[in-house]
C-alpha cells in the first residue's frame, strides 16, 4: 500500500514537471506574456506588412524596444494598421520612421524605427506618420529580372 | 465720377487677388503633384534645348514644390538639434544639390514615363500622393509615394518621397547616421564629403549653381 502511495507520488510530480516544462515552452516559443506587459501603446499603417506577426520585435540600432501587439486591416483604406507596445523608458520623435524589415535574407520580420530630431514625442496611442513598407524580394526580382507581362 | 470708377477698379483688383488666393490654397496635394509632374515630363521631351537648359528649367519647376528644410531636419534627425545655425545654413544648400545632382540625372532616363495618379490621403497637415511610374521603354511599373506638409506657407510641400517604399530622408537619414555616429564626429566632415560629392557630379556633367536661400531653423 506504502510503496502504491510512493510511486502515485512520484508519477504526480513527473507529470507536474512535463506541464511546467510545456508551460514554460509555449510561452518562450510563442512571445506571449503572461501579463499585458508594462509600456505604451502606438500604431502605424503600412500598405504591405510582408507576413509581420504578433509578437515581432520593434526594435532602435537593433535593441528590442517593444512588441507588435496586433496587426487589423482597415476596411476603408485597406492598409495594416501595427499597433505596438513601447517600454515607457523609450521616447519616439513624431517625425521617427517605422519601416518593416527581415531579419537576414529569409528570416522573421520586425519593425525597425529610426528615430527622428521633432521635439514632439508620441504619447499613448498616437500614429507614427512615416512607414515604409515590406519589401517583397520576389515581387522586386521579376519586376526587374524579367519586367513587366504584355 | 472718376473716384467711382476707380473704387471700382480697386475692389476688382481685390476680388482677383482674393480668389487667387482661393485658388492657390484650395490646391490639392494631388493636383500639385500631377501639375509639377506633367510639367517637368514635357520639360524633358522638349528635345529642341540642351540638357543645361533642360536642367535649369526642371530645376526651376520643382524647386519650391520641396521643403528642403524640412527634408533636411528630417534626414539629420537627432543630429539637427545639435548643430549650430550656421551649419544648417550650409548643410541645406549643400543636401539640396546633392539630391538634385542625384536625380536629376535620373529623371533624363525617364522622358517616355507614363503617370497614374491613384489618390490622395490627407490627415491634418499632413498628406500623401500615390502614384505609379510605368516606363513604356521597359514597362516596369514603379509605385511613388509623395509626402506632403502643409506648413505656414499655405501650400503643400513635398518633404519626402517613397520609391518603391523606400524612402529617401530614411535612406540618407542611416547614411548620415553611420558618417555622423553617435555624435562624436565633426559636423564638417559630412559637409566636406557632401561638397566633395557635389564637385564630381559638377565635374562628370553640367551642373548650374543652386539658388536655395536658407530662412532659418525651425
Amino acid at each position: 500500500m506504502n510503496s502504491k502511495y510512493g510511486i502515485e507520488v512520484a508519477v504526480g510530480s513527473f507529470l507536474s514537471i512535463c506541464f511546467a516544462c510545456v508551460i514554460y515552452l509555449s510561452i518562450q516559443l510563442g512571445n506571449f506574456q503572461l501579463m499585458n506587459g508594462s509600456g505604451y501603446k502606438v500604431n502605424a499603417n503600412f500598405a504591405e506588412t510582408g507576413g509581420l506577426k504578433k509578437g515581432a520585435t520593434v526594435e532602435i540600432a537593433g535593441v528590442e524596444i517593444g512588441r507588435v501587439k496586433d496587426i487589423k486591416l482597415d476596411d476603408k483604406t485597406y492598409m495594416a494598421i501595427v499597433y505596438m507596445l513601447i517600454k515607457d523608458e523609450i521616447k519616439i520623435q513624431e517625425d521617427s520612421i517605422a519601416s518593416i524589415k527581415t531579419k537576414g535574407l529569409l528570416g522573421d520580420k520586425y519593425v525597425q524605427i529610426a528615430p527622428g530630431g521633432s521635439e514632439n514625442i508620441l504619447k499613448e496611442g498616437e500614429n507614427i506618420k512615416e512607414t515604409e513598407s515590406a519589401i517583397n524580394l520576389e515581387d522586386m526580382l521579376s519586376k526587374y529580372a524579367f519586367g513587366g507581362v504584355k | 465720377m472718376v473716384s467711382k470708377k476707380s473704387k471700382g477698379l480697386v475692389l476688382l483688383a481685390m476680388l482677383l487677388i482674393l480668389t487667387g488666393n482661393v485658388v492657390a490654397a484650395s490646391t490639392t496635394p494631388i493636383e500639385i503633384i500631377r501639375i509639377t509632374t506633367e510639367s517637368v515630363l514635357s520639360i524633358l521631351s522638349d528635345k529642341a534645348i540642351d540638357v543645361t537648359a533642360r536642367r535649369t528649367k526642371v530645376r526651376k519647376t520643382v524647386e519650391d514644390k520641396f521643403d528642403f528644410e524640412e527634408m533636411s531636419r528630417r534626414t539629420l534627425s537627432t543630429h539637427w538639434n545639435r548643430i549650430a545655425n550656421n551649419e544648417k545654413r550650409e548643410f541645406v544648400p549643400l543636401f539640396k544639390e546633392l539630391l538634385e545632382n542625384v536625380y536629376l540625372s535620373k529623371l533624363e532616363q525617364y522622358a517616355d514615363v507614363r503617370v497614374k495618379y491613384q489618390k490622395e490621403t490627407i490627415e491634418g497637415n499632413y498628406a500623401s500622393v500615390f502614384t505609379i511610374a510605368n516606363t513604356v521603354s521597359a514597362d516596369v511599373e514603379i509605385p511613388i509615394i509623395y509626402k506632403l506638409l502643409l506648413k505656414d506657407t499655405k501650400s503643400w510641400k513635398i518633404y519626402d518621397v517613397q520609391i518603391e517604399g523606400i524612402s529617401l530622408v530614411n535612406n540618407y537619414r542611416s547614411q548620415f547616421n553611420q558618417i555622423l555616429g553617435t555624435g562624436n564626429k565633426p559636423f564638417s566632415q559630412l559637409l566636406d564629403m557632401l561638397r566633395k560629392k557635389n564637385m564630381e557630379f559638377s565635374k562628370d556633367s553640367v551642373s548650374t549653381s543652386s539658388t536655395y536661400k536658407f530662412t532659418g531653423s525651425k
